[in-house]
């Protein structure tokens, strides 16, 4: 099927989410947002639905460790849980419910969902939560939704593991939705293991009570395109939204991060910073827009881009943009580019590390400063040993 | 081990070193001094490589090889150790994991067999206890947020692990306190034996007290103007580099 054709009706398992598509949209080349990032080709490529291919999910047995709950999922369905023992996380799949959204990608993946995915957690975790989502198909476009859900004064740290072993191009379009109690602390992590034919949209979005925390850390690289749309519409008051994310991608990969945060309650701190790394040709988009609505009052905003070019010919197309219709915040916005820095990669090559070397050394060192957000240290750990970093 | 001849050095098209002479034998300890802005530290970066000096004439052989023509890697990996006066703060990248690549690219160099974790951390933690360098920079990343006494005795524990045979140090006792000096000294000090050189570069000679050099030279506007032995930091100390006479002598 090509999903620009939109000759996928037979599919359609939600007609609702189809409505709001077809109301909304896909992004098309004239987009403002889209400029750097043209969704075209995705739209015009022929995948099949959903077409799964096996795998072997003993062999990532070796991700289970005492230190966490795990929950393997193959193409968005649990297959297999360690969680149980705890009952203090659900899992469990219903008939969806409505929901709403201004980004025409989330209703393109709950148009072929019929189910939703739905993680409850109920009271404070002493360990975190480790969901190994293992994606394996062929030729296909891959929708999924899952439901985060924290019940009221709870903390939790997850972390999503993305894992590829998908054959020929395939195109994902995961929906994340992030629900919070009053007072619920989720501090998320989402790290990417892709391979270079697979194109990944993550579309987020949040229902935030009064009091919440949501800190979220996103570590991309080596889709061929990858976006991160952050839809946040915060109602409540005493809000506190973080995204802090890194993107490194080399040759002609392309990469965006696209956020439209509101915030229309009072005390609310919403930051969003992006670090990308570009080699070769690649691009990337920081697409940010924070509006403050008049009763949002004593906001506190940042908005950062930060970019390494580490070629002539890769681009960076950054846009943090504040609308604000109030008079009592304070709001940081900023969009830095530069090299790599000269006396750090000399440093290194005068103790005798190579300069290759040395610059990969200083690639990961960027890398692991977006990591360190990361507060849980056995998840901060984790992830350093899945990218093979600093390892002494 | 070194031999400089006729050095001409420019940064950002400033001439900084102008004819500069320098020999420096296996096992011998030089000291550097000279006012601000006389070329010292242009001369130790010029020997580490370092990308701000341009080399217009003149030239430099190490154990009897070009060295103009080496990398700063190459040059490390031949035993040129520079301790910088401000070392550079490297977010993100753990100390020990640092300090273990530059190791074991270094064995890597001399077709040695690489040492492994265990091995590595043992090498390590015996070095900082006998020398007694507070092992808490050690799981910090690469000089960030270190004091400056911290910096300086990081770029001792490399210096110590690496056993370089040239060291070149710029300032190593700026921002120390008399403690902290003597660490280091006595760390320098057990590195020494009749193949290994130093090339010290200080204002001060606190630290040729306890690192005693087998010359002093004094450079003024890029070349060396007087060479002598301790005697002549003495004199500095009491007379200062005003009343050095304009008599160039060297060696």
């Amino acid at each position: 099927m090509k999903l620009f054709e939109l000759d996928f009706k037979n599919h359609i398992k939600d007609t609702i989410a189809y409505e709001s598509l077809q109301k909304l949209k896909l992004p098309n080349k004239k987009t403002e947002e889209f400029k750097k990032f043209n969704l075209n080709d995705i739209f015009t490529t022929q995948y099949k639905l959903n077409d799964s291919t096996s795998i072997t999910l003993d062999k990532y047995k070796y991700l289970i460790s005492d230190k966490f709950y795990t929950i393997f999922l193959l193409n968005s369905q649990i297959k297999e849980s360690h969680t149980f023992v705890n009952e203090n996380i659900q899992y469990s799949q219903n008939k969806k419910k409505c929901t709403t959204s201004n980004n025409a990608l989330y209703h393109l993946g709950e148009t072929f969902l019929e189910y939703e995915n739905n993680i409850n957690i109920s009271k404070n975790l002493d360990k975190p939560l480790l969901l190994i989502n293992l994606c394996a198909a062929n030729n296909s476009f891959i929708p999924s939704s899952l439901n985060f859900s924290l019940e009221k004064n709870c903390t939790a740290d997850i972390l999503e593991l993305f894992i590829s072993e998908n054959h020929q191009e395939c195109f994902l379009n995961v929906n994340r939705a992030f629900n919070l109690s009053k007072s619920a602390i989720l501090n998320y992590t989402k790290q990417e293991k892709f391979l270079e034919n697979d194109s990944v949209f993550f579309n987020f979005n949040s229902d935030l009570e009064q009091k919440s925390t949501l800190n979220i850390v996103s570590i991309d690289s080596n889709a061929k395109k990858s976006l991160n749309s952050w839809d946040f519409i915060l109602n409540n008051e005493n809000i506190s939204l973080s995204i802090n994310a890194i993107t490194n991608i080399n040759k002609r990969k392309s990469s965006a991060n696209i956020a439209n945060i509101i915030h229309n309650g009072k005390n609310i701190t919403s930051i969003v910073n992006v670090r990308h790394i570009l080699k070769d040709y690649s691009s990337a988009v920081f697409d940010v827009k924070s509006t403050i609505n008049k009763k949002a009052i004593n906001a506190n905003i940042l908005q950062s881009s930060q970019t390494t070019l580490l070629s002539d010919d890769a681009q960076i197309n950054a846009q943090p943009r504040l609308l604000i219709h109030t008079d009592e915040l304070e709001a940081k916005h900023s969009a830095t580019c530069g090299a790599i820095n000269e006396e750090e990669l000399y440093y290194l090559t005068s103790r005798g590390i190579s300069k290759n070397k040395a610059l990969n050394m200083i690639i990961e060192s960027l890398e692991t400063q977006t990591i360190n957000k990361i507060q849980n240290t056995i998840l901060k750990d984790f992830v350093l040993k899945i990218k093979g970093k600093n390892n002494v | 081990m070194l031999d400089i001849q006729n050095l001409h050095v420019s940064i950002n098209k400033k001439e900084i070193l102008k004819g500069l002479n320098l020999t420096i034998k296996a096992g011998e300890v030089h000291a550097l001094m000279g006012v601000n802005g006389s070329g010292k530290s242009t001369l130790a970066k010029t020997l580490s490589a370092h990308y701000d000096c341009l080399v217009s004439s003149g030239q430099i052989k190490y154990k009897n090889k070009d060295l103009l023509i080496q990398s700063a890697t190459q040059r490390a990996n031949d035993g040129i150790f520079m301790s910088f006066q401000n070392p550079v703060e490297v977010a993100g990248i753990n100390n020990m994991y640092f300090l273990k690549t530059a190791l074991n690219e270094k064995r890597k160099s001399k077709q040695q067999e690489e040492l492994n974790a265990a091995s590595f951390l043992k090498l390590v933690k015996n070095t900082v206890k006998e020398f007694g360098i507070d092992d808490s920079i050690l799981k910090r990343n690469l000089n960030e947020g270190f004091s400056g006494g911290e910096k300086k005795r990081n770029e001792l524990l490399q210096l110590l692990i690496l056993e370089p045979d040239l060291l070149l140090l710029d300032e190593i006792d700026s921002g120390l306190d008399i403690d902290a000096i003597k660490i280091v000294a006595n760390g320098i000090n057990s590195l020494l034996d009749k193949n290994k050189s130093v090339l010290m570069i200080t204002h001060y000679d606190r630290m040729l007290e306890l690192i005693k050099p087998d010359f002093v030279h004094i450079l003024q506007d890029g070349k060396i103007i007087k060479t002598g032995d301790y005697s002549l930091a003495l004199q500095l100390e009491k007379s200062g580099f005003k009343n050095l006479g304009d008599k160039h002598e060297t060696f």
